[in-house]
Order: structure tokens, then C-alpha cells, then sequence
């Protein structure tokens, strides 16, 4: 078995990072691709380490040295529940590739180890970022031995084994008493967005809390997964009082956990996938009256049903533009001791009412669903090259969902934010003007990366929206510079903080007709 | 228009590095007729069909669709159209009444029109329980024949199928060789490749064959196999080069 293990588990590696990728494309544009996305990879791993040491020496700081490695376990804990929870639904049960992979001489137990440890080795990347900049601040503000070093070794190789196999398990239920609809994505898009908007506001709170709230609340967090969560715990005696038994029983029990685990859903294995890929069969269908659209309605009802087909691409998409709705709310009812500190802190406090619209537009600028739609036609992309539409039919058709995603929203909440922020004739002109001609530039350019930059061979939706995709990064890239940068000039020249909003409005709307220009002439071929 | 539904002239497709994938390629099907398109894998059929529909660009040599230049005007030649590829996946978010409602959107069909021809249509391939499905619960066959009901609901002049028979069931295939024969009679013509040279040879009017991105034979299909099986010449041309 263990030779079958390895070999499932080499093919999968394959796929891991797109390295086999990189190694053997003669193609030379995909290999700067898998450069380009190496790179940014490396540079988000290191933003993400050097924010994990900076709370950690928050926490430092407030003399909470000893709570470090517990806090950063729960931490390194929730994030693969939350990721493998995610990632579920296809990583063990309903596999692409089960038909392909069950046929081979290879027992379930094999099947599941590799798909276990595939989805261990890349929780062990998130684990490393999280716990070895705590264990570096720990260790530097606190006497360290060799067997806490021990232990915190021990943390970090065991400690995603029980949060992602409740994930997993969850996951299982789902898939097993659930079948697919769009209603579950929609659900899940919910959730999601309730999720990160939470984890926004904790964020925003701590902010503006006090060394001594910090510690209150890290006791109180500290103290609660102690209690509920066990392994956190044991590894908390284990490191703090040298409590070798505890550590034994974290060992132990990790490990029972995961051998039970595979001993059961290997067991269940085919089973579970054959729930997974069975389908009710709607037998009640009756033919009546259809609704008659025009191309461009046909195309453009398609896509909204693929923008709430597709939760991540949705989440994406949309989250940014929900955040300013929120935090416009929250301006008008509250106001806000949040938003003035931190404006007060970049400086731009006295000429906000000038900046807002930039402000917004930087917000504006990352909510773009024109930069995945070419990609995310895939291999049904015969059927938009072989309908008898012009190009800039099915270009328009996806422009639209992008506005009809960011610009109610968007409207509403610049409404809300005139009533919190009172503002002269010209301000309301361009209050308005240029978040709306921002919306227009960023869902033209999304589109015209995506022309010049498509990834149409992905397996799955998450590749094509965000890992590796570059006309999603570069659409970003691009808005952010042409958002954020004119906001900066405002800070520098505050005299002309008007006059730059205006120009830069003029300059982007000039750039979006001559993008919208370019895509008219382009044609679509697969 | 004339009788000629669709004619390559001298087409050609360069790959990279001027290697040639199919090369001066030129043949006429009118109205009326079926016409195979035959050769191994990697001959060229599917870049050849991939030109015909408009999905992909080529440098050299002109296509005709009822007259007119699918450079020129692609998207009148693409209305006039039906195209299935090898492997038609589709939207696998919608279902296969909106998949459909959605073609004769696209093909302008008028509403009391098209809903008799789905009804026709996926009754006769028995999948009219089905269209309230979404098109990810479907079997490779159903999909095969969704997109066959796709086709053939808007009335094209010009139907091109790569490999249509793959998938289907026996009873399937038998109805696909009457609508096809059927939407033959009515006036329109079908170019499409298969590698089941039994059903091209007692199926089709005219037929080509095509190695390595060459026409080595075309014509009429009784010209073209004389008192030999379609797959005695086929092997015969393809092994020995020889042209017809």
C-alpha cells in the first residue's frame, strides 16, 4: 500500500504550486506565468509572516508573552478549519478525477492517505507562516529551552490534523445529505460574506483598543479555547509547565483522530462518492411558455447565473463593494471614531470631503468580475465563440453584471456617505462622477486583461478567479494604482486636492474609451 | 445563393514554426447534402471543422457559408450555422431548458416556434424529463444530446458535427441519422467528421479524407469506394498516400 500511496500522492504533487507546470511547458508565456504567480505567491507569504510577527509583537508588547504560542495555535487552528472547510467539498468526496483514480489497482485507504496529506502539506504552509514568526517573538522576549523548541515543533507539524479533519468531516455531511444547487452556493456566499465582515470588525475594533482591552480579550480567548478546545490545552501545559503527558495525549490524540478518520470515510469511501455524484432526477419537468430575450439579455441572464453559480468568484467579486456599504452605514448612524482616527493617521482628515471620491473609487477598483469572466468560460467556451453575436456583444454582456454588481451598491452608499460627510455642489458632482466612471474604467480594463490574459485549462473554478490568475492580479494592480496614487497626490498637494479629482476623473474616463475602443475591434477565437 | 452551402477554398493553417496542420484544403457540400469528413487523429479534421464554424482564425484561403465569407461576415455565417465540437461541454450551471432557451435567444427563434421544436426534439431523444435539471447532473450522452436538440432547434443552413455519433445510445444514433437525413430534404447540408466509417459510408452523400492536413480524396461517396467498403480505400489511401 505504501508504494500506491506514494505514487497517488507524486501525482498529485504535481499539481502543487504549478511546478511540473513550470518545468516541463515549452510554452514560453506560461512559464513567465507561473513566474509571475511564484512571485506574487512568495510576496504574500511574506506580507502574511511579517503581519503574523507584528501582532505577535502587539501581543508582546502588552506583556502577554506567555499567551503567544496558544493564541497563534488557535489562530494556525481556525484558518485550516475555515481553508479546508472551503476546499471540502472537492478535496475528498466528489473528485474530478475519482472515476480515473478508483480504476487504478490502489485500495481506498491509499486514496485517502494522499488526499489527506496533499491537503496536510499545503495546511503545514499556512502553519508555518503562522506559528514560526510567533516562535521567533516568543523565544526572543521569553528564557526558551531545547524541549520548548521541541514542542513547538511538535505544535506545528500536529496542529492542523484535528481542525481539518472536523472540516473535512462537516464537509463529508454536507456533500452526503445535500444535493447540489444554486441555492447552496448562494448560502455559502452568504456565509461568507457574513464571515469576513465580522472578521472586519474584530479587526476594526482592535485597532482602536487598548493594551489593556487587548489583554482582557486575549485572556478571555485564551481562557474559552482552553476550555472548549482541548488540544489547544494540552499544547498550553505541554509548553508552559513541561507537562510531557500532555503532550503525549496531543501526540495521541492527533494521531487516533486521523488514523479513525481514514479508517472510516475509507471504509464509506465509495459509498460517499457514489452519493456525491448521484443526481435527483426531476421527473415533474413539463414544458410551458419560454421567455423570449434578446442576444445581448440571453447573454447577460447567462452571466448572472454564472456570477451566483460560483461562490468564489461571487465573494470576490463582491465583498469589497459590500464593506463600503457597511462601513457607509456605519458613517451616517455612528460616526466614527474608527474612520476619524484613521484618517487622522494618514493624514487626510481635512480634505476628505475633497478625497472621498478616490477614496471610494480604491475600493471600487477591486471589485472586478469582468477580470475572471472570459476565463471561467472554460471548455464551454465553443458555445460564446460559435454564437452569431458580434465580440463586443458578449464583452458588453459581461461589462453589465460587473455594474449591476458595484453600481446600486455603490450609489446607495455614496448617498449615505454625502449625509455623513456635508460637501459643496462641485464635491456631489464628483461624489458621484468618479466612483461611476471608475466602476466603468476598472470593469473595461478587467475585461481587456482577461482578453489578453485568459486561463481557460483550469480544473477548478478557484484557478481561474484567484490562484495564478493574472488578469485578476493585474486588473487589481492596475486599479489600484490609478485609484490609490491620485489620493497620495491629494495628501501632497493639498492645495490642488480638487483640481487633481478632476483631472484624474478626466484621465480615466479618457483611458476607459480607448480601452472599450480596443475591445470593439477585438474577435474571439478558442 | 447559389447550391453550393459551404465551400472551402484553399485553405491552409499554419502552426507555429510554418508547420502546416492543414494545407491547401479546398471542398464543396450543397444544399442538400451529407458529407463526411474523414481521417486519423491529428489529420486536421478538427482544425478544419474549427475554421468552418468561426472559432478560429486562419491565414490562408477563403470559407463560404451560403455565399458569404466567414472572415468578412462571421457572425451571418454563424447564424447560419449549427456547430457541435468533439466533446461539447456546456454551461454546467443552468439547466437544459435554459441551455436551449438560451440558443434560440441567440438564434432570434420566434416563441411559439420554439417551443414546438423542443418539444420535438427532446422528445424524440427522451430527455424532455430531464430540462429541468441542472446540465452538471446529465450523463456525457445526455449532454451529447442536449446539445444535438441545441443544434437543430434553430433550422441552420449548414449543420458541422465532429464526431456527433460518440456517446449516443443505439436508439439515439438511429434518430440523429433521420433528423439529419431529414433536415437534408428540407434544404440544408451537414459536414461532419466521424471515425465510424459504416455510418459515413451508408450515411453520407459525398465524402473527403484527409492525412496529415492533406485532401487525398473527395467526391461523391459511390465515385469515391467503387465496389470496395469505405474502410478498404481509406486504408488504402492513407497507407499508400495515394489521392483520388
Amino acid at each position: 500500500m505504501a508504494k500506491k500511496y506514494k505514487l497517488l500522492l507524486k501525482m498529485q504533487l504535481y499539481s502543487l504550486f504549478g511546478i511540473n507546470r513550470l518545468l516541463h511547458s515549452h510554452d514560453k508565456k506560461e512559464k513567465n506565468r507561473t513566474l509571475v504567480i511564484g512571485i506574487a505567491g512568495l510576496a504574500i507569504i511574506g506580507i502574511l509572516v511579517y503581519l503574523s510577527g507584528y501582532i505577535c509583537s502587539v501581543f508582546a508588547d502588552a506583556g502577554l508573552v506567555k499567551a503567544i504560542p496558544t493564541l497563534m495555535i488557535v489562530i494556525y487552528s481556525l484558518i485550516v478549519l475555515l481553508l479546508t472547510f472551503l476546499k471540502s467539498s472537492g478535496a475528498l468526496v466528489g473528485l474530478k478525477d475519482y472515476d480515473m483514480v478508483m480504476s487504478l489497482p490502489v485500495n481506498n485507504t491509499a486514496v485517502v492517505s494522499s488526499r489527506l496529506t496533499m491537503l496536510y502539506i499545503m495546511n503545514l504552509v499556512i502553519g508555518m507562516i503562522a506559528l514560526i514568526p510567533a516562535i521567533v517573538v516568543y523565544s526572543m522576549n521569553t528564557s526558551v529551552v531545547i524541549s520548548d523548541f521541541f514542542v513547538l515543533f511538535v505544535a506545528l507539524l500536529l496542529t492542523p490534523i484535528i481542525p481539518m479533519i472536523i472540516a473535512l468531516a462537516i464537509g463529508i455531511v454536507i456533500v452526503a445529505v445535500s444535493s447540489k444547487s444554486k441555492h447552496n452556493n448562494i448560502l455559502a456566499l452568504l456565509f461568507s460574506i457574513m464571515g469576513i465582515l465580522l472578521f472586519v470588525y474584530v479587526s476594526s475594533k482592535l485597532q482602536t483598543m487598548d493594551t489593556s482591552q487587548i489583554a482582557d480579550i486575549s485572556t478571555m480567548l485564551t481562557n474559552y479555547f482552553n476550555q472548549f478546545y482541548p488540544p489547544a490545552f494540552l499544547f498550553s501545559r505541554a509548553l508552559l509547565y513541561n507537562d510531557w503527558v500532555s503532550l503525549g495525549i496531543f501526540v495521541l490524540s492527533s494521531f487516533v483522530t486521523l488514523l479513525a478518520f481514514i479508517a472510516v470515510v475509507s471504509h464509506f469511501y465509495k459509498q460517499l462518492n457514489t452519493r456525491a455524484f448521484s443526481h435527483h432526477a426531476g421527473k415533474d419537468f413539463r414544458l410551458g411558455d419560454l421567455t423570449v430575450s434578446s442576444p445581448f439579455m440571453a447573454l447577460y441572464k447567462r452571466e448572472l447565473a454564472r456570477f451566483f453559480s460560483c461562490t468564489i468568484y461571487a465573494l470576490n467579486s463582491c465583498i469589497v463593494i459590500i464593506l463600503l456599504l457597511v462601513i457607509s452605514i456605519i458613517s451616517v448612524f455612528y460616526l466614527p471614531d474608527v474612520i476619524v482616527e484613521q484618517l487622522e493617521a494618514l493624514g487626510i482628515m481635512n480634505i476628505f470631503e475633497t478625497v472621498i471620491p478616490l477614496v471610494v473609487s480604491v475600493l471600487v477598483c477591486i471589485c472586478c468580475t469582468t477580470s475572471a469572466s472570459l476565463s471561467l468560460e472554460g471548455k464551454s467556451r465553443w458555445i460564446m465563440c460559435s454564437v452569431p453575436v458580434k465580440t463586443i456583444t458578449v464583452f458588453n454582456a459581461k461589462i453589465l453584471v460587473n455594474l449591476t454588481v458595484v453600481l446600486p451598491i455603490l450609489w446607495i452608499s455614496l448617498v449615505l456617505l454625502r449625509v455623513a460627510f456635508p460637501q459643496t455642489a462641485i464635491q456631489t458632482i464628483f461624489l458621484f462622477g468618479t466612483p461611476t466612471i471608475y466602476a466603468l474604467f476598472i470593469s473595461i480594463i478587467g475585461m481587456l486583461l482577461n482578453v489578453k490574459y485568459p486561463r481557460y485549462d483550469w480544473t477548478s473554478e478557484y484557478y481561474a478567479v484567484k490562484g495564478g490568475a493574472v488578469s485578476v492580479l493585474a486588473t487589481v494592480g492596475v486599479g489600484l494604482v490609478l485609484s490609490a496614487v491620485p489620493v497620495y497626490l491629494c495628501i501632497f498637494f493639498r492645495d490642488y486636492a480638487q483640481l487633481i479629482v478632476i483631472a484624474v476623473t478626466a484621465f480615466v474616463a479618457i483611458i476607459t474609451f480607448i480601452a472599450y475602443r480596443i475591445l470593439t475591434k477585438v474577435r474571439l477565437y478558442m | 445563393m447559389g447550391n453550393n452551402i459551404l465551400e472551402i477554398k484553399h485553405y491552409s493553417k499554419i502552426y507555429s514554426e510554418n508547420k502546416k496542420a492543414v494545407d491547401d484544403l479546398s471542398i464543396t457540400v450543397k444544399r442538400g447534402e451529407i458529407h463526411a469528413f474523414i481521417g486519423h487523429n491529428g489529420a486536421g479534421k478538427t482544425t478544419t471543422i474549427r475554421a468552418v464554424v468561426g472559432v478560429m482564425d486562419f491565414e490562408q484561403g477563403e470559407i463560404l457559408i451560403d455565399g458569404h465569407s466567414v472572415k468578412k461576415e462571421p457572425v451571418l455565417c454563424k447564424s447560419l450555422t449549427a456547430y457541435i465540437p468533439d466533446n461539447p461541454d456546456l454551461y454546467e450551471y443552468i439547466t437544459g431548458i435554459q441551455y436551449l432557451n438560451y440558443i434560440c435567444d441567440m438564434f432570434c427563434v420566434s416563441e411559439g416556434e420554439r417551443t414546438s421544436e423542443i418539444r420535438k426534439y427532446a422528445d424524440l431523444f427522451k430527455i424532455t424529463d430531464s430540462l429541468g435539471d441542472l446540465i452538471s447532473s446529465y450523463s456525457h450522452g445526455m449532454k451529447q444530446k442536449l446539445a444535438l436538440i441545441g443544434a437543430f432547434i434553430h433550422a441552420p443552413k449548414l449543420f458541422v458535427f465532429d464526431e456527433p455519433f460518440v456517446g449516443l445510445d443505439p436508439e439515439a444514433s438511429f434518430n440523429l441519422k433521420s433528423i439529419m437525413k431529414e433536415a437534408c430534404q428540407n434544404g440544408s447540408a451537414i459536414f461532419f467528421s466521424t471515425h465510424v466509417l459504416e455510418v459515413a459510408e451508408k450515411l453520407c452523400d459525398t465524402v473527403s479524407i484527409i492525412n496529415s492536413g492533406k485532401l487525398i480524396a473527395s467526391g461523391n461517396m459511390e465515385e469515391i469506394k467503387g465496389q470496395h467498403s469505405l474502410e478498404d480505400v481509406f486504408m488504402e489511401v492513407v497507407e499508400n498516400g495515394k489521392e483520388i
